[in-house]
């Protein structure tokens, strides 16, 4: 039967195994700040050195990067140009095509065909870039050297067609939700005065969507960015500065990933390529920020 | 132009669009299916990649590349799963809603958007040369450990917010201590939602090819007996059979290659979706 | 010795001070009502009992709760402990997610059977089989659910559950059992059967129950405790409060001219 209830001390053993557990489980989730801070520290502690041999502007706008050549130039901007030209046509595509799925997905389609509609955006989100870029350099190039004659069979236009297909399901995903997060009775409201469901779309649902939109936007931009290997593959990896689309160029991703191999540890040009992951970083970690931002605003909109 | 006719328009608009997705996806499916069934054989999963007259490794098969991804994801399983598991409960149970909590969570957040390759840089600074592990499967594992840390955790932590609160009062009041909460009754009620989260993390690791290519995957690595050993893996493979000049050869091979590894993350998402539906009928509430 | 004394008890969340200096104490053997108005501080109040609020934080709690001649919230003392030796059923049903034998059976499984020197030893298959159709008997549910032990605890009405809840509690045989509200989200004819419930399960255990059913006290309480804003405005025999109220702000309440 029940003994009568006595001032206990905290249980001997028993209660040292549940300390070890918590300790444990607590090790496990400083990991994740350790890691963000390891990241940005060896980022920045083998970059630095790099700007002490070599000023930061003639780094950002040097316009040569042959960091192997002799003599080696470490400027970045053929890179930051390829980056952002690749990524920027890749948006120019990506953005009306995304949220014209979004728009269709949330609003139009109806549930039989939304069965079977996400489920395929979420496959296309778990291709592995690899085939992304195996198709980009094997079929898409071909294609588009038909049609553009282009003298270069691997260039931006390719990378970027190829990177957008890849943005589209990161931007309808989170779209999506902006889309499904406005609440009925604001867009019962607006049928209600008679506006037909276009119009209520229009004037009503995409600008209550619309920071968590521009969050989707964000953030499949930060993808493209932080793309490696479809680039690589349909880029063409040239380092020349241009601006012309339908030529060769090389991102700061394609850069990392060819020449940090190559390069040895401590040298100039391990750090001179540390510097362009750190610039990497910052981009992608603001662009970040950004949609970060948004989100909670847009989250707090509608709690 | 007449308001119907407008709305007609634009949802048409969003249609082509809708459609033109669809479209990219059966495509590039279908240039993989096609090209890449024709490779498929018994020789082509059991046997490395052999050089031909030229020295190209365009012929043989994939058994190496598929061990390297197959053992990397097994790696992974390892060090990512109870790391990014049990720290999310922690931070979870313990932690709940403080303000330390939302920094954490942001942070988090943060690190799931950082650019594989940036995760490569991260491994061969530390891993391969500060910490000497050098070019190996484990460096290359540890890397993509710390790569799908994040998704991991956010995954967690959206399966143990579902369980409700009243539940793990209940277990409170019975006297079980918090510990024993987690173990017996938070775990297995998020357990649906937290499998989907792993093998989607496995996948991502899977498919991964920057960060590897910092740490240790090499083209001519022979089948690794021990950590430290380079490695082949599938991605890379794949990537490789677009670099070289061989075309007729390496790109069949790319194709067959490309077919396997989607194959291998096709199977692994049906395993999840077979196991998350067992432990959602098994507790449901 | 009564079995529960409250001493100057109270309670902030934060700067909310939710319970202020409440003195009471509660015989052994005995069911006492905690009844007011929606927010008077009634739930926090029982969530004491058994430290359940320690789950909350920025909860700060003073004053002392002596249980059985000991002060649950003494320094030295386990609170993981207390919830043993006091049991509590909450206002919606809240059954795990698996059989109706698991679910009663979880709590000896975790304790263990203690021993006559006082070490609790893991219970054998036969023992926690014997602990459940004990516990389910004396919450008047074995003979709805004995041929159905191992089907999910979902499959029972919200009245069945709630006894299902009251089995769980009793499964490790407290000295104590605290009821928030059980009859709230239940009809009539399953609250009836609780309420038949508590009068027989009085004759061993002493029960504490808080409801916004002011009939409800009055059908099945010893003793009635009101409460207002925080503070215990009166305590006392349930027929003494309901029929010679001795506070005008009691008798507002009872007579419904305050909600």
């Amino acid at each position: 039967m029940a003994t009568k209830i006595r001032v206990k001390p905290k249980r001997g053993i028993r209660g040292i195994l549940e300390t070890g557990i918590w300790g444990t489980l607590l090790l496990c989730s400083l990991v994740s700040i350790f890691t963000l801070a390891m990241v940005f520290l060896y980022l920045v502690g083998n970059a630095l050195p790099f700007f002490g041999r070599l000023d930061l502007w003639s780094f950002l706008s040097g316009t040569s990067w042959n960091p192997f050549g002799d003599p080696a130039s470490y400027g970045v901007l053929p890179l930051l140009v390829g980056t952002i030209l690749v990524s920027l046509v890749a948006a120019v595509i990506a953005i009306p095509i995304g949220l014209g799925c979004t728009i269709y997905l949330s609003e139009i389609a109806d549930p039989k065909v939304k069965r079977i509609f996400k489920p395929a955006i979420e496959i296309l989100a778990g291709i592995p870039s690899v085939v992304y870029g195996l198709f980009a350099a094997l079929v898409l190039s071909d294609w588009l050297r038909s049609i553009t004659h282009s003298s270069s069979r691997l260039n931006a236009l390719n990378g970027a067609i190829i990177l957008a297909v890849m943005m589209v399901p990161i931007l309808v995903s989170i779209a999506e939700e902006a889309m499904n997060s406005v609440p009925r009775s604001i867009k019962e409201a607006s049928m209600a005065l008679g506006a037909n469901r276009w119009e209520t779309i229009r004037r009503t649902t995409l600008p209550a969507a619309l920071p968590g939109i521009v969050a989707a936007i964000v953030l499949s931009m930060g993808r493209a960015i932080g793309e490696t290997m479809a680039v690589i593959m349909a880029t063409g990896n040239a380092t020349q500065l241009t601006f012309d689309i339908l030529s060769s160029v090389r991102t700061m991703t394609a850069a990392l990933a060819i020449d940090v191999p190559e390069a040895v540890s401590g040298s100039v040009q391990y750090q001179a390529l540390f510097a362009v992951g750190l610039l990497l970083f910052i981009l992608t970690f603001g662009i970040n920020l950004i949609a970060d931002y948004l989100m909670t605003r847009f989250k707090e909109a509608y709690k | 132009m007449k308001r119907r006719t407008r709305e007609a328009l634009f949802f048409n608009l969003f249609r082509v669009c809708a459609a033109i997705v669809v479209l990219a996806l059966v495509v590039i499916l279908g240039y993989v299916l096609i090209n890449g069934i024709g490779k498929w054989s018994i020789d082509f999963f059991t046997q490395n990649p052999r050089p031909n007259v030229h020295g190209a490794l365009v012929e043989g098969g994939i058994l190496g590349p598929i061990v390297g991804t197959i053992y990397l994801m097994l790696l992974v399983m390892i060090i990512a799963i109870p790391v990014g598991v049990l720290g999310s409960v922690f931070l979870q149970e313990y932690l709940g809603s403080s303000r330390i909590a939302r920094i954490w969570w942001m942070v988090v957040n943060n690190l799931a958007g950082v650019p594989s390759i940036v995760w490569g840089l991260l491994g061969v600074a530390l891993l391969v040369y500060y910490l000497n592990f050098g070019l190996s499967l484990i460096a290359a594992a540890v890397t993509l450990s710390l790569l799908v840390l994040p998704l991991i955790m956010v995954a967690t932590k959206e399966a143990v917010e579902a369980v409700p609160s009243s539940l793990r009062e209940a277990s409170i009041a019975l006297g079980a201590t918090k510990w024993q909460t987690v173990r017996h009754h938070i775990l297995p009620y998020s357990a649906s939602g937290i499998l989907t989260g792993i093998i989607l993390s496995l996948s991502r690791a899977g498919g991964e090819t920057a960060p590897i290519l910092l740490t240790g995957v090499a083209v001519n690595a022979s089948i690794p007996g021990a950590l430290g050993d380079q490695f082949q893996a599938l991605p890379y493979y794949i990537f490789l059979m677009t670099q070289t000049t061989d075309r007729t050869q390496a790109y069949a091979m790319a194709y067959g290659a490309s077919l396997a590894l989607i194959a291998l993350i096709v199977g692994l998402n049906l395993v999840a979706i077979v196991l998350r539906n067992r432990f959602r009928e098994k507790y449901r509430w | 010795m009564p079995m529960i004394e409250i001493k100057d008890l109270s309670v902030h969340f934060g700067e909310n001070h939710a319970l202020r200096n409440v003195t009471m104490s509660m015989e052994k053997n005995q069911i006492t009502a905690i009844i007011g108005p929606s927010g008077c501080g009634k739930s926090t109040f029982i969530r004491c009992i058994n430290r359940m609020n320690d789950l909350i934080p920025g909860c700060k709690v003073e004053g002392e709760i002596i249980v059985d001649g000991s002060n649950i919230y003494a320094k030295e003392v386990d609170a993981v402990d207390i919830r043993k030796r006091i049991g509590m059923v909450f206002q919606k049903p809240n059954p795990f997610p698996k059989s109706i034998f698991e679910n009663i059976a979880y709590a000896p499984k975790i304790h263990g059977v203690e021993q006559k020197d006082g070490h609790p030893k893991k219970a054998t298959k036969k023992e926690l089989e014997e602990t459940v159709e004990w516990s389910l008997r004396r919450a008047a549910l074995w003979d709805e659910v004995k041929d159905r032990l191992d089907k999910s605890a979902y499959t029972l009405s919200g009245g069945q559950q709630q006894r299902l809840c009251i089995a769980r509690a009793l499964a490790i045989k407290p000295e104590i059992i605290l009821l928030d509200e059980p009859c709230s989200a239940l009809d009539p004819i399953a609250t009836a059967k609780i309420e038949d419930l508590l009068t027989d399960l009085k004759r061993d255990y002493t029960v504490v129950i808080v409801t916004h059913n002011m009939q409800q006290a009055a059908r099945v309480s010893d003793k009635t405790a009101y409460f207002y804003m925080g503070e215990l405005i009166e305590y006392g025999e349930t027929e003494q409060i309901f029929e010679r109220p001795f506070k005008e702000l009691t008798e507002r309440y009872i007579t419904g001219r305050m909600g």
